[in-house]
């Protein structure tokens, strides 16, 4: 090519790249589905049917959105998501920030809607999942957090959750410090603290992601710790000597919100309609170890199959549930339990 | 034409102004506006001691890594420049395909390696050298050698590029007047590299200031950066105020950093020309008699140069894995995880968004880039150095420090996670390399020339086409690729302006690294790889015709 030519050629270049144009198109719908076997899940049970039902395209999104990305798009009016699958206390501190729209319940068959259990029906949202942070080995391992605690007893390298979006594994280094399963809460944050200091040599890796927490086992970089149940058990279903226990297991919950400034606020109503639906629940928990919100759903789910969910009442009883409202507080100087436990992350971390 | 050539100047100035120097001025002045106080924000940066941490943290891992740099990179270099030309080359291929292959690959690459099962310590093990595994990944080891490996090109050809201009008959006569070699090294040697060895440790240690990626994916939890602070504050507590002013301290270190004499040749090496082109094209002939203390750097220096090249190469056996393991393939090969990459709609449409953001960048880099070149060269322009700053100042300021007053701007105008966002901020450092290179070319051309076409009758145009064009179309050229490559390796700046569904390439890399590393990423990494090997080829193709050419032309003169 002759020099020359080089100038026309670079102006072509730059037009036929379509520059200028967003790559947002109105006839989509922008849902967080998170990454590996939980996404390809969602996609499956969740947002296929959704496509094909409606004929609107959505984009899917790996990373979660906390509550303080939400709430600088919301002002910025630049909200980019459209449906979110938020953790309980995530979810309840954007609604007390007035972040989310009002789920629209009217859409919702009465069937559906008697299958919904209280706590998964709030006007900001709607229960997605039931899920749990589990113990987890490589071969025979610790049955309580005490064990995972002994490193005498079990040597090896450990993973934890990461405490830096506060809710980390307090509840489990009070546990392993002896505090009985019904007297958690309120958390003794200090003593929280303290037990992680013994346990913190021996942590590997804080995972960050549930996917990272299952990858961690897969690659054998660690040979205890915590993780998803779903995860781990699609692990395990692979790989026999990785096992994993409900026993002092944390029962968490997630919900599906839409914030009030989505870009697809109708269309994102239906997708949470269609996401609760007994038979789409049905679907999703056979694809990855996760409690449907619908009790419908456990009609159509094998007894076999739903003996392995968390929220199946045998794994309730030896588990514990998070309690979000506590994480929600707000202690004298106007600070949640929450942001103190992020604060208190920070420094701890570093020390 | 009776337009000023010197207007020429304007639109990347200008595109400079918009996408550089307003951004950073805005950003300052946010980090002064705070609910308790103008200085409220830099009060709690610098009297909370987790802060102060952080920030000494930073420059102590700053200042490991440039030593670390300089300690293997000079010997190399050494080696290098005293080489045949022909194995020089060679020699500058292994380096320049480390410094043209994404950082994100490297480092995906390095946590293969690192990881106590790893390569490395699998090695060692079955070595008998260790009986534990060395603590590596996920420690500060790890951030050390990832941090190292991927400032170390910088270093080596800056070093190389000024030993390459010492004038060798003042060596031989030191050596004549009785000067032992040890002496002469010391006493003659040294001093003239000098200035190469202050400019690389400042351009590594103002790069190594910013680094995120890198600590975040190698380090454990306690290799906090400045940037991963900055970056936390912002997406994680909304603190935008608090953001700005660690990145206000940041860019004001860095600036100070630059301004120190002789960072000249160090701005250069950023736009990877004085590093390259001129190096290729000098034919100097080594000498030198072997002695056991060369036989010794030529040891060392091989074993760097393989040390460069193993980490960036690795992942090409890696992405053949049949299993889901993350290593060399244990149990067959298979080409499943290239499947994965072309099967799947997300990585492709990433894949897709990043080749036009890298041609509308590179295809604007190009034009504004070279204007300016145009016209600032030997043009006595009031304030030329300020807009030579000015269009420099992008390559200089540390990306997430861009990447913030970006992100507080483009939030406004509705520009997050939008194609011409997205572009426009990988153009303004585009066009800082095109204007680097076309630059250099130009400074080497006799403007005669341009005049002589001028007196025989050519219009300005036509002087420009046929003959100004062409003598400068390997600096443009060279301009072009370096702005597609940053473009298209782009993470940190993207990440900020890409907002939170918009997903380049780098960014579903980086996203992947976080989430669920698996050897899909090898095998994008090695498509990367060979895209790389492509450029450099082009590189040296384009450099070797230009000078062939230019030597027919002489010839037929």
């Amino acid at each position: 090519m002759k020099p020359a030519q080089l100038f026309p050629v670079l102006l072509v270049m730059l037009l036929a790249t379509g520059c200028g144009k967003p790559t947002d198109s109105s006839e989509t719908l922008v849902v967080h589905i998170g990454s590996g076997n939980w996404a390809a899940a969602n996609m499956k049970a969740y947002v296929e049917p959704f496509e094909r039902e409606t004929g609107i395209r959505v984009t899917p999104v790996a990373d979660d959105l906390k509550v303080a990305q939400l709430k600088l798009m919301d002002d910025a009016d630049s909200v980019e998501i459209d449906v979110i699958d938020m953790p309980a206390i995530e979810a309840g501190r954007s609604a007390a920030l007035g972040l989310l729209s009002p789920i629209d319940y009217s859409l919702f068959k009465e069937k559906e809607l008697a299958g919904l259990r209280d706590e998964t029906r709030r006007p900001w949202g709607v229960g997605a999942l039931y899920y749990s942070i589990v113990l987890s080995s490589r071969g025979a391992g610790p049955q309580t957090w005490s064990d995972l605690w002994d490193t005498q007893r079990f040597p090896g390298a450990r993973t934890l959750f990461t405490g830096e979006y506060g809710d980390g594994p307090w509840e489990e280094a009070l546990l392993a410090d002896g505090v009985p399963a019904d007297r958690l809460y309120p958390l003794d944050i200090e003593r929280a603290f303290r037990s992680l200091d013994r346990i913190r040599p021996s942590v590997k890796r804080w995972w960050r992601a549930g996917s990272e927490g299952q990858q961690l086992f897969r690659d054998d970089q660690v040979t205890l710790g915590e993780a998803y149940d779903g995860r781990i058990a699609d692990l395990a279903a692979r790989r026999p000597e990785i096992q994993f226990t409900y026993n002092q297991g944390k029962l968490l919950l997630d919900y599906w919100v839409i914030p009030r400034k989505a870009r697809h606020r109708a269309a994102a109503q239906k997708f949470v309609e269609l996401a609760t639906r007994a038979d789409r629940q049905a679907q999703f928990a056979q694809l990855i170890a996760y409690g449907p919100t619908n009790l419908g759903a456990y009609d159509l789910i094998p007894a076999e199959r739903a003996a392995r969910l968390p929220s199946h009442p045998d794994n309730l009883a030896k588990q514990f549930r998070l309690d979000a409202e506590w994480y929600l507080r707000k202690n004298e100087h106007g600070e949640s339990n929450h942001e103190t436990l992020i604060r208190r992350w920070q420094e701890w971390i570093l020390k | 034409m009776i337009v000023d050539r010197r207007a020429l100047a304007i639109p990347g100035g200008l595109f400079a102004v918009a996408f550089c120097l307003l951004p950073l001025a805005l950003l300052i002045g946010a980090s002064f506006r705070g609910e308790s106080g103008a200085l409220h924000q830099y009060s709690e940066l610098f009297t909370n001691p987790t802060n102060l941490r952080i920030f000494a943290d930073t420059c102590s891992l700053a200042v490991k890594v440039t030593a670390l740099t300089l300690l293997l990179g000079f010997p190399t270099a050494l080696f290098l420049a005293r080489l045949d030309p022909a194995w020089r080359n060679v020699g500058l291929m292994l380096i320049l395909l480390p410094y043209l292959t994404s950082f994100l690959v490297r480092t995906y690459a390095w946590t293969v390696i690192l990881a106590d099962n790893g390569l490395l310590n699998g090695a060692l093990l079955k070595a008998g050298l260790i009986r534990q595994p060395l603590p590596l990944l996920y420690h500060k080891a790890g951030v050390l050698i990832g941090m190292t490996h991927i400032m170390l090109p910088f270093m080596v050809l800056l070093l190389v590029n000024t030993m390459m201009k010492i004038d060798t008959r003042v060596l031989r006569a030191a050596a004549s007047l009785g000067s032992s070699p040890t002496r002469t090294f010391l006493r003659v040697f040294l001093p003239l590299t000098a200035p190469g060895i202050r400019s690389g440790c400042i351009l590594v240690f103002a790069l190594c200031l910013g680094f995120y990626i890198t600590p975040l994916a190698l380090g454990s939890e306690r290799e906090i950066t400045l940037a991963a602070l900055i970056e936390n504050r912002v997406f994680r507590m909304v603190d935008f105020g608090f953001a700005s002013a660690a990145a206000t301290v940041l860019l004001l270190l860095t600036c100070l950093l630059f301004a120190l004499p002789g960072t000249d040749p160090a701005v250069g090496a950023l736009g990877g020309t004085s590093g390259t082109a001129s190096i290729f094209d000098s034919a100097r002939e080594s000498h030198e008699r072997l002695t056991v203390g060369r036989m010794c750097t030529g040891v060392f220096a091989v074993s760097v140069l393989i040390g460069l090249i193993v980490p960036t190469v690795i992942v090409v056996p890696m992405s053949f894995n049949g299993s889901e393991f993350l290593g060399l393939p244990r149990e067959g090969l298979s080409l499943r995880w290239y499947e994965n990459f072309f099967s799947d709609a997300r990585w492709l449409s990433a894949t897709w968004l990043s080749l036009k953001a890298g041609l509308a960048s590179t295809a604007l880099a190009t034009v504004l880039g070279t204007a300016a070149a145009l016209a600032l060269a030997g043009s006595r322009l009031p304030g030329k150095r300020l807009l030579i700053g000015l269009l420099v100042s992008p390559l200089i300021v540390p990306a997430v420090v861009l990447g913030l007053a970006l992100y507080g701007v483009f939030v406004h105008l509705h520009l997050l996670g939008t194609l011409l966002g997205i572009t426009c901020a990988h153009a303004v450092v585009g066009t800082a390399y095109v204007y680097l290179t076309v630059s250099a070319s130009l400074a080497q051309q006799d403007p005669a020339l341009a005049r002589a076409a001028h007196s025989l009758g050519a219009s300005p145009l036509y002087s420009f086409h046929s003959v100004t064009l062409p003598l400068i179309a390997p600096g443009v050229f060279t301009g072009a690729l370096f702005a597609f490559v940053h473009s298209f390796d782009e993470v940190v700046v993207t990440l900020f302006v890409a907002g939170h569904v918009t997903r380049t390439l780098p960014l579903k890399m980086w996203e992947n690294v976080r989430h669920e590393i698996d050897p899909t990423l090898a095998a994008i990494s090695s498509l990367l790889l060979f895209a790389s090997l492509l450029a450099l080829t082009g590189l040296q193709w384009r450099t070797l015709r230009a000078r062939r050419v230019q030597r027919e032309k002489l010839g037929a003169a």
